[in-house]
C-alpha cells in the first residue's frame, strides 16, 4: 500500500469557437497524440487524465463541446457543476479571438467564479508571438488565471497548460473544502443534484 | 402585361407547412378550402422568420388530390388569381412538402407566357418587400450597405450621377430607395452567381492539382495492375465491408486474396476498385464512396474518373459504372449544381447510349434531368401524406384552442414532431461533410442542417418564455408540469431532438432558479423530470441517449449534436496517407453517415393540423428576455 492517497475528480469545461482545435487540444493533452496515424473512435468518454499532484490523486475530466457550439442554450446547461474551464481560440482567426468574451460570459454567468484559462492554440502557425502586454490586460480584464500558446499538433506548452490550471483547481478546491480534502472517503462529487428544487435551495446556500 | 382573364399558370410553389391549413368540412369530406402563406422561392433572401410573419390566406380548392408520387396536389380556382399573384411570394427552403398549387385551367397556349410574367412580377415584389423589412430590422445592415454602394458605384458610371447618387444617400434608410436597391440587387445577384461560378471552377482546378501531381498520367491496365504499397495497402479485414472475391472478368489478378479489405489506396485506385463488378449494391463499396466523397475528392474529379474508367474497358464494368453514375446523381443531386460538370456529364451521355444501350441511357438522362431541377431547389426528399390506416386521431381538448394551455400534451407533442421531422428530413447527407456546419460557408453548405439546430436553440428558449408567461406561481408550476409530459411523450416516440430542446429549456438557469415554481410542480412530474434528466444528460459522451437512440425504431428524429461531435472527433484522423487516400476512415465516416440515413426511411403518420401548428410555432425571443422575466417573477435571494 502506498500510503494515503487521496482520490479527486475534477470537471473541467473546454471551449471556443469551432474548428480551434479544442479536440485536437485534448487528444494532445489526455492521449499524447496528434492526428496523423491515430484512430479516432467514437462513443467513448475519452478524455479522461489522470495526474498525480502531490499526495493526491487527480481525475480530470475534460468536457468538449466539440461540434455542438451551435446547440448554444444546451451547451449552457452542461456548465453546471464544472470546477474549471479552458477557452480556447485560434490565433491565425481573429473572429475565434473576438469570440473569447463570449465564452467567458457564458461560463461566468452560469459558475461561480472558477478558475479559466486562455489557449491561444496553433501558435506553430504563428510568425511572431502574441504580444504579452495586450494579452495580460485581455486575462485581467476577462478574468482569466492566465494565458497560454499552445499548439497540439506540435505539442507546446499543452502539458504546461494543464499543469497550470490544476494547480490553480486544487488550491481552490482547498479553500473550498478545507476540511473536506483529509478525508480520504470522499471525493468530490461531480453528481449535481438532480432535483432542481434541490439545486436550487443549494445554490441559495451557497450564494 | 398581364392577362387579366385568363390565369392559367401553372406554377408550383413550396410552401411551409405550418404556412398551410387544410379544412375539412366533417372529416370523410375533401377539403374546401386552405389558408396559405405563400412566398417565392429564392434561395438567398428566404429566412425562417419572414414567412411566419405573412398573414394567412384564404382560397378556395376546386380540387385536392395525391398524385401517385405522394404530392398533394391542390388546384385552386381562378376566383382566387388575385390573391395569389398579388402577394409578395417568397418560398420557404424548410420544412417543406412539396405541393402543387394549379390554377384552373382555362387555355393551355397562353400558360407559359403567363407563368413567366407572374414569376417576374412576383420576383421583384418579394425583392421589396425584403429589403424593406431587412431595413426596417436592420438585420443586414452590411448587406444593405453593400447594395447601396454597389448602386452609387454603379451610378458613377452613368450621366446621371448626381441624381442617383442623392437619391441613393438621402433615401437610404426608407422605402423609397427600395427600387434603385431592387435594381442593385438584380446586379448583385448576377454578380454573386458568376463569383460562385468562378470559386467553384477555381476550387475545382486547385483540386485538380491537388490530386493530380503524385500520380503521373496512367494507362488503365497500370491503374488496375499496380499493387504497390505507394498504390494501396490492404488490411485484414472483420468481413464487415468489402471482402475481395475472385474475379469472373479476369482484370485483376489480386482477387484470390480473401478476406482482406483496402486500407489506403490512391483516389483512381479506389474508384478503380469500386467498378470491378464483384462490388455490387450490397457490397456497400460503392455507398460508401458516394456517401463519403467530398471528403476525398470533387465532383468534377470523380466523374472524370468515372469517365476514364468507362471509356477504357469493357462491357461489363461500364453497365458498373453507369450504375454508379445513376446512384450517384439519383442520390445526390446537390453535387451537380455546377453547370460545366452538367455540361460534361450531359456531354458524356451519347457514349452511354451507344455504349451500354439506350435503355440505360435514357434512365440516367432522366435522372440527371430531374436532379438537375431539384438540385436547383435545394433538392427535397418528398414527403409523403399517406392515408394509412394506423393514423391515431387528433386529441381535441377544447374545441377552439387560443393557446398552448389548451392542447393536449400528447397531441402537443405529435405536433411538434411533425415539424421537427421534416425540418430534420430537409437536411442532405452532404452537409455533414467536411464539418461543413462550422467551416466557412456554412450558410450555404450546411443550411438545412443549421436551421435545424436553430428550430432547437428556438424551442429551448421558447420553453422558459411560455413557463414564465404568466404570473401566477400554480400557472407557471402547470406549464413546468406540462413541458415534462410533452417531453416524456417526444421521448416515447423518437423524437430527442426536441426532448433535447424541451430538456434544455426546462433546465435553463432562468427556469430552474425559479425554486417556488418548481416547489409547486407535483412529486410525480419531478420524478419524471429527473428520469428524463437522466436519458438527456451528457455524462460518458451522451451514453443514455446514444443508447437509446440505437434501440428505437424509426421514425426517429435524432438529438443531431451527438453525431456533430462524432464527427468532430472522426475528422481527427488523417484523410490522406502519403497521398493515398484512407479507406478505413471513409469506412469510418460511413457508419456514422448510415446511422443519419437510416432515420430518413421513415416518416411519422400523424395527422397535420395547421391550427395547432400555428399555436406551437417557436416565438422569438432573446436570452436577455427571459432572464429579465425570471427576475422579475422571482427576485435574487428572495
Amino acid at each position: 500500500m502506498e500510503g494515503e492517497t487521496e482520490e479527486r475528480d475534477y470537471k473541467v469545461l473546454v471551449v471556443g469557437e469551432g474548428g480551434c482545435g479544442k479536440t485536437s487540444y485534448i487528444n494532445q493533452y489526455v492521449n499524447h497524440i496528434f492526428s496523423k496515424a491515430y484512430k479516432a473512435t467514437v462513443g467513448v468518454d475519452f478524455a479522461l487524465k489522470q495526474v498525480q499532484w502531490e499526495n493526491t490523486r487527480v481525475r480530470l475530466a475534460l468536457w468538449d463541446i466539440a461540434g455542438q457550439e451551435r446547440f448554444n442554450h444546451m451547451t449552457r446547461v452542461y456548465y453546471k457543476g464544472a470546477h474549471g474551464a479552458m477557452v480556447v481560440f485560434d490565433v491565425t482567426k481573429d473572429k475565434t479571438f473576438q469570440a473569447v468574451p463570449r465564452w467567458k460570459k457564458d461560463i461566468d454567468s452560469n459558475l461561480d467564479n472558477i478558475p479559466t484559462v486562455l489557449v491561444a492554440n496553433k501558435c506553430d502557425l504563428l510568425d511572431n508571438p502574441l504580444d504579452t502586454e495586450t494579452m495580460e490586460k485581455f486575462c485581467a480584464q476577462h478574468g482569466f488565471i492566465g494565458w497560454y500558446e499552445t499548439s497540439a499538433k506540435e505539442n507546446i506548452r499543452v502539458e504546461d497548460c494543464g499543469t497550470f490550471l490544476l494547480e490553480h483547481l486544487v488550491k481552490r478546491d482547498r479553500e473550498l473544502n478545507p476540511g473536506k480534502y483529509t478525508n480520504t472517503e470522499k471525493t468530490v462529487s461531480l453528481t449535481q443534484a438532480s432535483d432542481p428544487r434541490l439545486a436550487a435551495k443549494t445554490c441559495n446556500n451557497s450564494c | 402585361m398581364r392577362d387579366t382573364t385568363a390565369y392559367n399558370g401553372r406554377a408550383s410553389f413550396m410552401l411551409y407547412k405550418s404556412s398551410l391549413r387544410i379544412h375539412n368540412h366533417g372529416s370523410n369530406e375533401e377539403p374546401q378550402w386552405i389558408d396559405v402563406r405563400l412566398a417565392f422561392e429564392d434561395d438567398d433572401l428566404v429566412c425562417f422568420h419572414d414567412l411566419a410573419e405573412e398573414p394567412f390566406r384564404r382560397v378556395c380548392i376546386r380540387k385536392y388530390e395525391v398524385t401517385a408520387d405522394g404530392k398533394d396536389r391542390i388546384t385552386l380556382s381562378s376566383a382566387d388569381k388575385d390573391i395569389c399573384l398579388s402577394m409578395s411570394m417568397r418560398a420557404s427552403a424548410i420544412h417543406v412538402p412539396q405541393l402543387e398549387l394549379r390554377f384552373d385551367v382555362l387555355d393551355e397556349n397562353t400558360r407559359d407566357s403567363i407563368f413567366h410574367t407572374m414569376q417576374h412580377h412576383l420576383k421583384r415584389d418579394a425583392a421589396a418587400v425584403i429589403i424593406q423589412r431587412a431595413v426596417s430590422k436592420m438585420l443586414c445592415r452590411t448587406h444593405f450597405r453593400r447594395f447601396v454602394q454597389f448602386t452609387i458605384a454603379r451610378a458613377k458610371s452613368s450621366r446621371f450621377f448626381d441624381i442617383q447618387k442623392d437619391k441613393a444617400s438621402a433615401k437610404l434608410e426608407i422605402d423609397g430607395a427600395v427600387s434603385l436597391i431592387q435594381r442593385a440587387w438584380r446586379r448583385h445577384k448576377v454578380l454573386q452567381k458568376w463569383k460562385a461560378l468562378l470559386s467553384q471552377k477555381k476550387e475545382a482546378v486547385a483540386e485538380e492539382r491537388k490530386y493530380n501531381v503524385e500520380l503521373k498520367p496512367i494507362t488503365f491496365s497500370q491503374l488496375v495492375n499496380d499493387e504497390s504499397p505507394e498504390m494501396i495497402t490492404y488490411k485484414k479485414s472483420k468481413g464487415k465491408f468489402l471482402t475481395m472475391r475472385k474475379s469472373t472478368n479476369g482484370l485483376s489478378p489480386l482477387l484470390e486474396r480473401n478476406k482482406i479489405s483496402v486500407s489506403s489506396a490512391k483516389f483512381q485506385k479506389l474508384v478503380e476498385i469500386m467498378c470491378r463488378d464483384y462490388n455490387t449494391a450490397e457490397s456497400g463499396y460503392t455507398t460508401i464512396m458516394l456517401n463519403t466523397l467530398p471528403h476525398y475528392t470533387n465532383p468534377f474529379e470523380f466523374f472524370q474518373m468515372l469517365r476514364f474508367i468507362f471509356i477504357s474497358t469493357l462491357k461489363e464494368t461500364q453497365t458498373k459504372v453507369t450504375d454508379v453514375l445513376l446512384r450517384w446523381v439519383s442520390l445526390f443531386p446537390e453535387d451537380f449544381i455546377n453547370e460545366e460538370l452538367i455540361k460534361r456529364i450531359e456531354a458524356f451521355l451519347p457514349y452511354i447510349d451507344k455504349l451500354v444501350g439506350n435503355q440505360q441511357g435514357d434512365r440516367m438522362r432522366q435522372g440527371m434531368l430531374k436532379s438537375t431541377l431539384a438540385g436547383r431547389s435545394g433538392a427535397r426528399r418528398a414527403m409523403t401524406i399517406v392515408a394509412t390506416k394506423n393514423i391515431p386521431p387528433i386529441i381535441e381538448r377544447v374545441k377552439d384552442p387560443k393557446s398552448i394551455f389548451d392542447l393536449d400534451e400528447l397531441e402537443v407533442a405529435r405536433q411538434l414532431t411533425l415539424a421537427s421531422s421534416a425540418s430534420w428530413r430537409e437536411v442532405r447527407l452532404r452537409e455533414f461533410c467536411n464539418l461543413a456546419w462550422e467551416k466557412r460557408g456554412k450558410e450555404r453548405k450546411a443550411r438545412n442542417l443549421i436551421m435545424f439546430i436553430e428550430r432547437c436553440n428556438k424551442i429551448s428558449l421558447w420553453v422558459c418564455h411560455l413557463i414564465m408567461e404568466k404570473d401566477s406561481i400554480q400557472l407557471s408550476a402547470s406549464m413546468i408540469a406540462f413541458w415534462i409530459n410533452v417531453a416524456e411523450h417526444c421521448r416515447s416516440m423518437g423524437n430527442f431532438s426536441d426532448l433535447v430542446a424541451i430538456m434544455t429549456g426546462l433546465q435553463h438557469s432562468s427556469v430552474s432558479r425559479l425554486k417556488k415554481r418548481w416547489a409547486a410542480v407535483s412529486d410525480k412530474d419531478i420524478k419524471l423530470f429527473n428520469s428524463l434528466q437522466e436519458v438527456v444528460k451528457m455524462d460518458s459522451n451522451y451514453k443514455n441517449l446514444r443508447s437509446i437512440t440505437k434501440k428505437t425504431p424509426t421514425p426517429i428524429v435524432p438529438f443531431v449534436g451527438i453525431w456533430l461531435h462524432d464527427l468532430v472527433f472522426l475528422e481527427e484522423n488523417p484523410t490522406f496517407i502519403q497521398g493515398r487516400v484512407s479507406f478505413e476512415k471513409l469506412e469510418m465516416l460511413n457508419e456514422l453517415f448510415d446511422k443519419i440515413t437510416r432515420t430518413w426511411t421513415d416518416d411519422y403518420h400523424f395527422l397535420f393540423l395547421g391550427k395547432y401548428q400555428e399555436l406551437l410555432w417557436p416565438e422569438h425571443v432573446t436570452e436577455k428576455q427571459v432572464y429579465t422575466r425570471s427576475l422579475l417573477l422571482e427576485r435574487r435571494g428572495a
